[in-house]
């Protein structure tokens, strides 16, 4: 079957490769920039990630990358077309097009990276697979959860981190999974499971909304490791980088000290010859992307930098920067230079 | 005239031989433009093809296996896991709601007047309301309310229900036959067998929404049976349950069959509605688990395809087979 | 239960006929006795229970989740809460106008054609079937001349639920309508298509179409032709209801004795004009009521679309309902019973008044030749 596949794509490979170049739109750049907006995948209700609030208006970390390229693209952080996808549907969303960019709570691994047909585009926030459990339970570590039932979202890979932990410690189970992390919640919290696994920064911002967060517990460990990475479709290293680059610049802005208020200022005066470059105010770095100049000037004027959308989106959620604080404050976050 | 008939039928047998090549050559067009698009894309996006997946190692649980299923054993194993609790359910559903179909269809033939009005109460409230609500209120309202584990209602000693389900005792074959009831244990019970509420839900939602259209079926096909019959019967001096049985039944069974048929298979297809909770059939396991663990949306989706084609048309062969004895038989 | 199988008696229910009715249909035996006297009793526990669950205990004034305290109580000021989400799901408030002008015109147009004797019905049926839904599609989606764009990824709740309703049975009507008259056609090949893709699809759920559509559609399609989430829902489910349409159809045509056939072709017609003038009309009337069996199928159908993320009348209540802040058996309840009973409602009127039709309808069906 792959053989004759094979055989048939040397054929038909040059007529493919014609029929291709005519018809499809693999340059994402000017396709976005023809359209105006940016196409950006989210995930609905996640609280800290993605949210919308009275007035439909949608808020959240996810939805600071999303404007984040935008703001870098267009120079408008708000034109942007949201597309909201389920989990369970999402990367087939991504490979199938439709959408420039997904910077969602995707962990990146190996498997993902090398069998999807997508690209990650650097770790942005990490994070860890922790549990939630009632207090009144008892339970205090995992190894307490020994023959629980355990609710899960489905086609994560919290999924397969938590079959992995288990097996390896033989310990007992039961696994219930439902589409998402809403419903898999849910379900804990009306007594179907005796523990709900996700990651940490969406568990612990959607106990905190709970109107009675007291009874439960996040338990202290972890068992993974889930560096968070934007997701482009495999196949535009330019509009890969793009995404990478835009990223990087509110580490760096963080770095430099530049934040949404000072930004204006310090453009206007800084005689520091990176930060220059890093504004647009010389060096012409945006062409060398194919975006205006001025393109991280405006994720910081118009998004902020990374420190300070860390801090609007997860501590009212109550949770620290640890790993992702600075790599000069002990995190991992460290800017790629811009030279 | 007779020249002219003849060359214009001529024309137009001619014609229709070219409407057919021209048919045969756009669908066929058809085919292969799809084909191509679909190859390209898929080049393009850098998805890798074939259906070497399915020898895999899964590495995800199911938490309802017939057959043996670790998190070690392969993707063809989990989706053989799927086929089975998805057959499972179909079985249970088609038993209770045939049951249940029954009872209101001949409910409303009953001379109580208020059996008959019940029974058509009944199948108008479970009717006019998506079936998907009616699961959903089962899954999400009553099963929840059902008592935790602590303090789970016993139907007998050996029958344990609570909101994680119904448990079943253990029946060992060792040195005779032993029937030991569900045990508590640290969170749940443990028993022999035991239907999650997801499997429970899905079940009785289900089975009442179709029995509804059962009953209806059921109903019309009594009515079928001329009336004649009935006294003829009666005249025998047979006992009205043995006019119903024997001769009323068997006649209302020719004008039953193809129309439960359809229902039978509406509520196969609809086990697919576990996606929504999270029962782990073909579409949650495979469509939902399965294409984001290895991304190969067009392989994964042909195999479920597969499956509910085949199943229909095997429902469609057996259930054809059978009307044909009924027919033949002549009630 | 009773066992003997004769419709009950039709009732009469003067003052001094109680009591014989009473007996003849519920008494009239010792063992139906038996089955009214406890199904009555049930009956009054149900109804006392249900009552006081409905009404005395449940929670009815108030705002917010504050309200709801007792998550056991029926919880309705979350309904009055969340009703603008119920109607419209995310659709911008300053542009509600537009689905209200949209679904109002729709209405309107559909009760003038329910009135008999309505001057230029014709008209507005044209009306309605050709001019009214690409109006509709321009006020809701927007975008031309003037009217802002509003991304049909807002689109939810009872609005979306009636769009995805009547654009899907509109589309598939006409497409039923060929796909029948394909499996007739004395072109074998045309026949064997329009058979296998008819029968292919019957055998598939709605809800793996769904999933087949919204992933590989994209995937089938050039790169350059993009369809919304909204539109390749639209796409599964007119795919299935084609097909039921089509074997309703078929049904319809089959019925008609080939006396018709025949006559029509006498008369000269070509093979449209025949199509077109004797045999559909009198075809459609005779598959109406499975016309309308499956439209109220398809009603009900459109709540599949919550699993795929596109939140429907049911969708914007379970998406609603999981707020952590409402989070509550009684919240959850109070939106199924709002949703139960509007589905209710609506599909037992919608059954109600097809059998209506059917009757009235009747008078133009043709004879049989038996």
């Amino acid at each position: 079957m792959l053989k004759l596949r094979r055989d048939w794509r040397g054929i038909g490979c040059a007529a493919v490769l014609a029929c291709l170049s005519a018809t499809a739109a693999a340059d994402t750049l000017s396709e976005v920039l023809e359209r105006g907006v940016l196409r950006c995948a989210v995930i609905e209700a996640s609280p800290g990630f993605s949210a919308i609030d009275a007035d439909g208006r949608r808020y959240g970390f996810d939805i600071d990358n999303c404007r984040t390229v935008a703001a870098a693209v267009l120079g408008d952080a708000d034109a942007i077309e949201y597309v909201p996808i389920n989990p369970n549907t999402a990367f087939t969303t991504l490979q199938s097009g439709g959408v420039d960019v997904f910077p969602g709570g995707a962990t990146w691994t190996f498997l993902r990276d090398t069998s999807l047909g997508l690209d990650y585009t650097g770790a942005y926030l990490y994070a860890g697979q922790g549990f939630v459990v009632r207090r009144a339970s008892g339970v205090e570590r995992i190894a307490d959860l020994e023959g629980a039932t355990v609710c899960v979202a489905q086609g994560t890979t919290n999924e397969q981190n938590l079959a992995d932990y288990f097996r390896a410690r033989r310990m007992k189970y039961s696994i219930v999974t439902f589409a998402d992390v809403e419903r898999g919640l849910n379900a804990y919290l009306s007594d179907r499971c005796d523990a709900f696994t996700t990651e940490v920064f969406s568990l612990a911002g959607r106990i905190v909304a709970l109107r009675n967060p007291e009874e439960h517990l996040i338990l202290a460990e972890v068992i993974s490791k889930e560096p968070f990475s934007g997701l482009v479709r495999q196949g535009d290293p330019r509009w890969r980088d793009i995404v990478f680059w835009a990223f990087n610049s509110r580490v760096a802005a963080e770095e430099f000290g530049l934040t949404m208020a000072n930004v204006a200022d310090i453009r206007a005066t800084s005689e520091d010859a990176e930060i220059r470059r890093f504004l647009g105010v010389e060096g012409g770095f945006g062409g060398k992307l194919g975006l205006s100049d001025d393109w991280a000037y405006q994720i910081v004027a118009q998004v902020g930098n990374y420190g300070e959308v860390f801090a609007r989106h997860f501590e009212p959620l109550g949770l620290e920067r640890g790993l992702n604080a600075l790599w000069s404050e002990g995190g991992l976050m460290i800017a790629m230079p811009y030279r | 005239m007779y020249a002219s008939k003849r060359s214009r039928l001529f024309v137009r047998r001619n014609s229709a031989f070219w409407m057919q090549c021209l048919l045969g050559l756009a669908l066929a067009a058809l085919v292969f433009l799809v084909f191509r698009t679909t190859q390209a894309n898929l080049e393009l996006l850098g998805v890798q093809s074939g259906f070497d997946f399915l020898s895999k190692k899964a590495g995800f649980s199911i938490s309802q296996h017939l057959i043996p299923y670790s998190e070690d054993s392969s993707i063809l194993a989990a989706l053989g896991v799927a086929i089975l609790n998805t057959l499972l359910l179909a079985v249970f559903c088609i038993a209770l709601a045939s049951a249940l179909g029954l009872l209101v269809g001949v409910g409303r033939l009953s001379s109580n007047w208020l059996v008959s009005r019940l029974s058509l109460a009944y199948l108008e409230l479970f009717r006019n309301i998506p079936v998907l609500l009616q699961i959903f209120f089962w899954y999400y309202v009553a099963l929840r309310a059902l008592p935790s584990f602590q303090d789970s209602l016993f139907i007998t000693d050996y029958l344990v229900l609570n909101n994680r389900g119904l448990y079943f005792p253990f029946i060992e074959f060792g040195g005779g036959l032993s029937v030991n009831p569900p045990v508590m244990g640290r969170f749940s019970y443990e028993g022999g067998f035991y239907l999650m509420p997801e499997f429970l839900a899905l079940w009785v939602g289900l089975s009442l929404y179709n029995a509804s259209y059962i009953s209806e079926i059921v109903r019309s096909g009594f009515e079928s049976v001329p009336r004649g019959q009935w006294e003829a019967g009666a005249a025998l001096g047979l006992k009205p349950r043995a006019v119903l049985r024997r001769v009323a039944f068997p006649q209302a069974l020719r004008a039953i069959l193809p129309p439960l048929t359809t229902v039978y298979m509406n509520m196969f297809k609809a086990t697919s509605l576990a996606a929504a909770i999270a029962y782990p059939e073909i579409v949650s396991v495979f469509v939902g688990t399965v294409n984001n663990l290895v991304g190969r949306p067009v392989e994964v989706m042909a195999v479920t395809l597969a499956f509910y084609a085949g199943v229909s048309f095997l429902v469609a062969w057996l259930m054809g087979r059978w009307n044909e004895r009924v027919l033949r038989r002549g009630g | 239960m009773a066992a003997s199988l004769r419709r009950s008696a039709p009732s009469h229910r003067g003052a001094g006929r109680v009591l014989p009715w009473l007996q003849r249909n519920l008494f009239s035996s010792w063992l139906n006795g038996v089955v009214s006297v406890a199904l009555l009793g049930l009956l009054l526990w149900l109804a006392v229970k249900l009552a006081q669950w409905l009404v005395l205990d449940a929670q009815w004034s108030g705002s917010g989740p504050g309200a709801c305290a007792n998550t056991q109580a029926l919880c309705w000021p979350f309904v009055r809460a969340r009703w603008p989400q119920f109607l419209y799901g995310l659709y911008p408030s300053a542009e509600v106008w537009r689905v209200n002008l949209g679904l109002g015109l729709g209405a309107v147009l559909g009760a003038a054609l329910a009135v008999r004797r309505m001057p230029g019905r014709r008209w507005i049926a044209a009306f309605l079937l050709l001019a009214y839904p690409p109006l509709a599609g321009w006020l809701f989606r927007g975008g031309v001349a003037g009217l802002a764009p509003v991304d049909t990824s807002l689109w939810g709740g009872f609005f979306l639920t009636l769009v995805v309703t009547g654009s899907v049975f509109w589309v598939s009507l006409a497409a039923g309508v060929l796909l029948a008259l394909g499996r007739q056609s004395r072109l074998p090949l045309l026949r064997q298509a329009c058979t296998v893709w008819i029968e292919f699809w019957r055998a598939v759920p709605v809800l793996v179409l769904l999933f087949v559509v919204i992933i590989m559609l994209p995937l089938f399609l050039p790169s350059n032709i993009k369809i919304d989430p909204l539109g390749r829902a639209m796409i599964a489910f007119a795919i299935l209801m084609s097909t039921y349409l089509a074997e309703a159809v078929r049904g319809g045509l089959q019925s008609l004795p080939a006396g018709q056939y025949e006559a029509a072709r006498a008369l000269g017609l070509s093979w449209a004009q025949s199509r077109l003038q004797v045999v559909l009309p009198q075809a459609l009337v005779v598959a109406l009521p499975q016309i309308t069996s499956n439209f109220i199928g398809l009603f009900k159908e459109t709540t599949v679309l919550l699993v795929i993320g596109l939140f429907d009348l049911l969708g914007e209540v379970q998406r609603a309902a999981s707020d952590p802040q409402w989070l509550g058996a009684g919240t959850t309840v109070a939106g199924y019973l709002f949703v139960a009973v509007f589905f209710w409602l609506a599909c037992f009127s919608l059954s109600r008044a097809s059998a209506r039709l059917e009757r009235r309808m009747t008078r133009y069906r043709p004879a049989r030749v038996n």
